[in-house]
């Protein structure tokens, strides 16, 4: 580390640098503007430019989610109009993944040191178990009421016509109960039903297991 | 005056249907869905900060 001048008390690189003038009729900077630069600039000096990329392309991503999601919630309305039982069901995927994000949001809250966790499991539950499968028999239901309705008398898609509409509810509801369950019980998933006694005999290995 | 009253019935009812719009179903999950992305991504793009200022502390 440099030393400080007798003088003036600062370090040369601080005396090099250019200081703001309020009175030239330049505002002073907020604490929050500072620290929005202070951030940026430790930023650069560690990372360089690869450092804002890194973050651009994370945003990009989650932007990205919300477009799949939109997207493939606009494809399974249009895919379940026509059908009596389903008639909402773009509405119904895109609630669930709206419940799924809202529980992964309160999760990372509540939960904060499986903050990393939580948001693997929210990607694996939103596109693997609810938007995917759920896309996939809406897009089978359409071709299937499709091949019906040009005169198909199939007995496998006249059954799958009546039982998609159905089916449809699994992917669609049952993950975002799974996945409230799974967020709500990482608060205590890592506490310890044990007394001091069964503890200490554990710890001890005078449990008996040595033997 | 008529000028004036229909500019302001006509501002009223876009203020009206935005409010309409806002508040369906579609939309609020629509909203909802963009706000929890938005906070997670900033939690992952905090993470990666956490993450960054990590040499600056093993330089010393």
């Amino acid at each position: 580390m440099r030393p400080l001048n007798p003088t003036t008390q600062v370090r040369p690189r601080q005396l090099a640098r250019p200081q703001t003038r309020p009175e030239s009729g330049q505002a002073p900077a907020s604490p929050a503007v500072k620290r929005l630069a202070s951030r940026r600039a430790r930023r650069h000096r560690n990372e360089g430019l690869r450092g804002f990329s890194v973050r651009a392309s994370v945003i990009l991503r989650y932007v990205c989610y919300w477009m799949f999601i939109v997207t493939a919630g606009s494809i399974t309305h249009y895919c379940f109009k026509s059908v009596p039982e389903a008639s909402s069901g773009g509405v119904w995927l895109m609630a669930s993944c709206a419940f799924q994000l809202l529980v992964a949001v309160a999760g990372t809250l509540f939960a904060a040191h499986r903050r990393d966790e939580i948001l693997e499991q929210l990607r694996a539950y939103v596109f693997g178990y609810t938007v995917i499968p759920g896309l996939g028999v809406a897009l089978f239901m359409w071709v299937a009421r499709n091949m019906v309705s040009s005169g198909s008398d199939d007995l496998f898609i006249r059954t799958a016509v009546a039982a998609l509409p159905w089916i449809y509810f699994i992917p669609v509801l049952v993950p975002s109960i799974i996945f409230l369950r799974l967020v709500a019980g990482f608060r205590t998933i890592d506490r310890v039903g044990l007394d001091d006694e069964e503890i200490l005999q554990i710890y001890t290995r005078n449990d008996g297991l040595q033997r | 005056m008529d000028v004036i009253s229909d500019g302001l019935i006509s501002l009223f009812n876009g203020f009206y249907l935005v409010l309409r719009t806002a508040v369906s179903p579609v939309a609020m999950f629509l909203i909802i869905s963009a706000g929890s992305l938005a906070w997670l991504a900033r939690l992952e793009v905090a993470s990666l900060d956490r993450k960054a200022s990590k040499p600056e502390v093993g330089r010393h």
